[in-house]
């Protein structure tokens, strides 16, 4: 009797997790979910529209063209001697993804109090998982990309890619884990301050004015940029940029710096995550 | 002591507390305060938390309640546990913590072996895929491998009896179908401990009865089951352990016989069941009709709560008309424990007021259920008013409750044994021969 009881417990529940205690060999037990949860996106994502799949090439290409009227065409911004097309739509396609990272995940909480109130899964997985599938988009509108540089290199207009362009899986990465540590804090917050829903939609637009996703940083006034840099998404595009058609000021300080940036902002999200998750049901 | 007998689930002095009103409005100022005070008071909320815990029992105190208070339980392998309760007695607060969808407040649990909980049958499932699609994504939810629902699959299928549908979204479904999906997928999760939560109050009686047998199989190999259910009949059959909660405690623990005998003597306490209503509040001619009181009596005119099967009642009703209304009738439901209707009554049905209009004021008005009627169980009565199929102005649900009792009629029986059915009315019955 005595050596049964002493046997091993599975698992103890206790009030509090540690803060570290992430439970990150659970996320890989349930891969098979995490799996399922990219396809079940990716198949119902353009359920009942008539263009379906179409939509996420012509999103781009729409504001690919009012880039150019507006910024190019009217407020003259320059584009280092790219073509405007390709310059806006590097822009576009990684800010897309990086918006995406960041809408689908700051809702986390909020959105599935339902399924969350009812079984329990490693909660990450959600998440994650709106990161991944992110990527599908993402190498459609990347293949859309490469078809306009490849139509410009064709036409001769001074675009040439760099071997930059090995870099690219680390800037989609850095890109995936800003988006998700940011939706992982703002999604963990928002369970006690609603307010935050608001601030994100905004937010993310106003954001955009302060990532150098349709102009250079080199035409920023001098009195700015030291400000402007902080921003690690400008570290990012304008590497993107450099990689695909040459054109921007990359620096491997800057990438650095980002690198960091979005490591650290990941790595306090999952924890900030990881403490709300266990007793959020209480608060909805 | 064999292996089957060890114990799976450890409960040791599980509390939980629930903040009220802190979250809701999720006010920045105020949670701030509330940190600014008690970080100035010199108490984080962890040790204000223990001390009102030992001041107060359930109680709400500094907007916090318990749904648990100390609770100390240990499932060994194989019981099949039924869990009962009143509403709000901390049954369901317990399984969440068991299944891990909310954390203790003090306390711990220790598990061994994977739970499997089934808090609703089908949660995830996703409209716009197919049974296909949605059999494996619900099975990955309750934590089933992929090569695992590989080797289900069929079985499930053939389970939840929609093979023909396979390819169709389940948004073309209905309900019936989603939830016989669902639990298809749910009854073949292999955990060595399922929690279940009223699950079977949905789905058809047939459908029912097959998933009351697939639990009674997962029992039957040894797992560990937790159910919490308001049917005793299903509790009874079902169950070999039970626990009773009250407030957040453990009243008692035993065989789920003696539990449900003793959960049924406490319904049955006379304290429990209210068989006077007085509206105190009646407010300003605001709405159109108010119902003012509600008694019973017996045939001698004295108020009751309970009385035999062989005596007749009437139930006395006084409610208040504020405008005139074309045409009007006043109902009355008898309700039984398990929530139906046994018996509806009008007061057109026996009086000359149908299709009369009526004038405002006060109304007195008395029903009586003549003797032999009802079976002798607990009842609630709940009246409405109005114009059929126009508007009800007048609504009061559960507003009392009687008691009819059996004691030393045709319905006593020496085995103690419960008659079945809703009417106690006897029957002739008559012998036409007998071959002695």
């Amino acid at each position: 009797m005595n050596s049964v009881e002493k046997e091993a417990w599975d698992d103890i529940i206790g009030p509090q997790r540690g803060l570290l205690d992430l439970k990150i060999g659970e996320i890989w037990n349930h891969r098979d979910l995490l799996f399922m949860f990219i396809w079940r996106d990716f198949k119902t994502a353009y359920k009942q529209t008539a263009l379906g799949f179409l939509w996420v090439v012509l999103q781009p290409v729409l504001m690919m063209a009012v880039y150019i009227v507006v910024f190019s065409r009217i407020a003259r911004i320059p584009t280092e001697g790219v073509p405007p097309a390709v310059f806006f739509l590097c822009g576009i396609t990684l800010w897309n993804y990086f918006t995406h990272c960041l809408n689908r995940t700051a809702n986390t909480f909020v959105q599935n109090s339902n399924i969350f109130g009812k079984i329990y899964f490693p909660r990450l997985i959600t998440p994650l998982s709106k990161t991944l599938s992110g990527l599908i988009n993402l190498s459609v509108q990347f293949a859309l990309l490469i078809a306009v540089i490849l139509y410009f290199v064709y036409t001769g207009q001074g675009i040439h890619m760099t071997g930059y362009l090995l870099m690219v899986p680390v800037l989609v990465i850095l890109t995936g884990c800003l988006g998700l540590g940011t939706g992982l804090i703002i999604s963990s917050l928002t369970v006690t301050y609603r307010d935050l829903m608001f601030v994100v939609s905004f937010g993310v637009q106003l954001l955009m004015f302060a990532s150098a996703v349709f102009y250079p940083v080199s035409i920023i006034p001098e009195d700015y940029r030291s400000f402007i840099l902080w921003n690690p998404m400008v570290h990012i595009l304008e590497a993107f940029r450099y990689a695909m058609v040459g054109a921007g000021a990359h620096s491997l300080t800057g990438l650095l710096y980002a690198s960091t940036f979005a490591f650290v902002t990941l790595f306090s999200g999952v924890v900030i995550f990881n403490r709300v998750e266990q007793t959020f049901i209480d608060s909805v | 002591m064999s292996l089957m007998n060890r114990p799976v689930i450890s409960i040791e002095n599980v509390s939980k507390c629930y903040r009220l009103g802190e979250f809701d409005s999720a006010s920045f100022g105020r949670n701030l305060y509330r940190r600014m005070h008690e970080w100035l008071s010199g108490n984080n909320s962890r040790g204000s938390r223990a001390l009102a815990g030992t001041a107060c029992d359930t109680a709400v105190d500094s907007g916090c309640i318990w749904a648990l208070r100390d609770i100390n339980l240990e499932i060994r392998e194989g019981d099949i546990v039924g869990i009962i309760g009143k509403n709000g007695a901390g049954k369901s607060t317990l399984l969440k913590i068991i299944s891990r969808i909310t954390t203790p407040t003090e306390g711990r649990i220790k598990i061994r072996g994977k739970i499997g909980s089934l808090l609703e049958v089908g949660t995830g499932m996703h409209p716009e895929m197919t049974a296909r699609e949605n059999i494996y994504m619900n099975g990955m939810i309750l934590g089933i491998k992929r090569r695992e629902i590989d080797r289900l699959f069929d079985e499930i299928v053939d389970f939840s009896g929609c093979e023909v549908f396979l390819d169709t979204p389940i948004k073309r479904f209905s309900t019936g179908m989603r939830v016989r999906l669902g639990f298809a997928v749910a009854a073949f999760l292999d955990t060595e401990i399922l929690i279940v939560d009223e699950v079977l109050a949905v789905g058809d009686l047939q459908f029912q009865k097959k998933c009351l047998g697939k639990m009674e199989e997962i029992g039957s190999e040894g797992r560990t089951i937790l159910f919490v259910s308001h049917n005793m009949a299903t509790l009874k059959v079902f169950c070999n352990k039970g626990v009773e909660l009250n407030s957040g405690r453990i009243v008692l623990t035993g065989p789920m016989d003696e539990i449900i005998k003793h959960y049924m003597d406490l319904y049955s306490d006379e304290s429990s069941l209210t068989s006077h209503y007085v509206n105190e509040s009646v407010a300003a001619d605001d709405n159109k009709a108010e119902l003012l009181e509600i008694f019973l009596a017996d045939a001698d005119g004295n108020r009751i709560t309970r009385i035999n099967v062989d005596q007749g009642l009437t139930i006395h009703i006084k409610w208040k008309l504020n405008i005139e209304v074309p045409f009007l009738r006043v109902c009355m439901e008898f309700i039984d424990a398990t929530g139906t209707v046994v018996l509806m009554t009008e007061d057109t049905d026996s009086t000359d007021l149908y299709g009369k209009p009526r004038k405002p004021g006060i109304y007195s008005q008395t029903v009586t259920v003549p003797p032999l009627l009802l079976m002798p169980r607990i009842y609630s009565v709940t009246v409405f008013a109005g114009m059929p199929r126009v508007e009800r102005i007048l609504e009061a649900n559960n507003v009392i409750q009687f008691e009819i009792t059996e004691n030393n009629t045709h319905l006593s029986s020496v085995t103690g044994e419960m008659r079945s059915g809703y009417i106690s009315t006897p029957l002739k019955w008559e012998i036409l021969s007998s071959d002695v």
